[in-house]
């Protein structure tokens, strides 16, 4: 996966998360059926969405790393 | 607007669950604006905004979900159901949800203690009911409807049993078995044979609900006809009730 697409998904899964967050406190400012319904229905699966994006970039960031670099001995550069 | 204002000082739910929320967002927003490079730090950073402190938020939030969602006020939310509402709020109603509305304890959610068996709560699957609910009421017909209209078409959706009112009422104390109709009937009221909120008992629970269609739906099923002349006795530990007034004033 690219960095940029990486990059693009955790910006949507973080906008998610945003939405999330405001429809569930909208919902406890105003608790009328529709707010509280909608946050901890959609409310709740917008959230869940968001971290499965997160997950699904830093593992497969993880995974990427691990292929594409091997474990360099680490040298320590002379100083001048 | 009350129950927000109140709920928000005093329930230190509300209070954690908003306060999580913004400490989510201000790392989400850090993350969206700063661009930062996508390295550890950044990662441990939004394992945070977006998944431990959502997660608290969410958990917090659906606790204080289902305490909302046992208010009275919460119940007047949809238009339709106002005047169930003002009649439970009418301190000069008589009907039998009106007189269940002035306890301290259950008072201000008293349709949720007579109707928790199959609304919003409990388990999963009366719970999605109740979601049903308020689905009908946004998306169908039902929520269009002027409330006379109302009142005439909605039906309760199953056969109200005895349970929820023996949750409370025990039927085991003295003072109810001191009543003629409750001692004759007792098997019958425990095996649900016979409804304590029938037309002729204790009910119509509501001023509109059999009254209104002219039928009943939790009909007294005894071989015989009822009794109802009112017992001499107070019933149940001073509480008085004679069998024949609830409901219509
Ligand atoms: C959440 C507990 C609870 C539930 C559920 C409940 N009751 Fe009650 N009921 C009470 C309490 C407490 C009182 C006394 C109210 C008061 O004095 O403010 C009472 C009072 C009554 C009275 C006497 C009213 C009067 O005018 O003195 C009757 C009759 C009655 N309940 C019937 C029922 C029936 C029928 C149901 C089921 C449809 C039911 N109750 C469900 C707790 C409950
Ligand atoms: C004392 C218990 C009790 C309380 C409190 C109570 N209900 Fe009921 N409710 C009943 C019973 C029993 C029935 C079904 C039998 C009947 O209509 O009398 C019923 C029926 C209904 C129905 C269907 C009406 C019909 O004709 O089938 C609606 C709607 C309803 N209740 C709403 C509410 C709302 C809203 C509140 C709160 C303001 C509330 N109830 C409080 C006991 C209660």
């Amino acid at each position: 996966m690219s960095s940029a697409r990486r990059r693009l998904i955790l910006r949507a899964a973080a906008v998610l998360t945003l939405v999330s967050g405001a429809l569930m406190v909208y919902s406890m400012l105003f608790p009328k059926p529709i707010t509280v319904v909608l946050a901890m229905s959609l409310g709740q699966g917008i959230g869940i969405l968001g971290v499965v994006g997160y997950l699904y970039v830093v593992i497969h960031d993880g995974i990427d790393r691990r292929l594409s670099i091997p474990p360099a001995p680490r040298k320590e550069t002379p100083k001048p | 607007m009350d129950v927000s204002t109140s709920s928000l000082v005093s329930n230190p739910l509300v209070a954690a669950a908003i306060a999580a929320t913004a400490l989510s967002s201000l790392l989400v927003l850090w993350f969206l604006i700063k661009k930062p490079p996508l390295n550890t730090a950044t990662k441990l950073r939004l394992f945070a905004g977006m998944f431990v402190l959502p997660t608290a938020a969410a958990l917090a939030g659906n606790l204080v979900g289902f305490q909302v969602t046992t208010q009275r006020s919460f119940c007047a939310g949809c238009h339709v159901m106002e005047p169930y509402t003002d009649d439970s709020a009418d301190a000069a109603s008589t009907s039998l949800a009106s007189r269940h509305a002035r306890n301290g304890w259950f008072g201000k959610e008293n349709c949720y203690t007579c109707h928790a068996d199959y609304e919003m709560f409990g388990t999963v699957l009366t719970k999605a009911s109740g979601m049903s609910h308020v689905y009908y009421y946004y998306f169908t017909d039902w929520g269009r409807m002027p409330k006379d209209e109302f009142l005439k078409a909605v039906k309760i959706s199953k056969p109200y049993t005895n349970r929820p009112c023996m949750q409370c009422h025990s039927t085991t104390t003295p003072g109810f078995a001191e009543v003629r109709d409750h001692k004759s009937a007792l098997e019958s009221v425990r095996t649900n044979e016979i409804g304590c909120a029938s037309k002729g008992c204790h009910g119509p629970a509501h001023p509109f609900s059999k009254i209104a269609k002219g039928e009943d739906l939790n009909p007294p099923r005894m071989d015989g006809p009822v009794d109802l002349t009112p017992p001499p006795e107070p019933e149940d530990g001073g509480v008085s009730a004679s069998p024949t007034d609830g409901g219509a004033p």
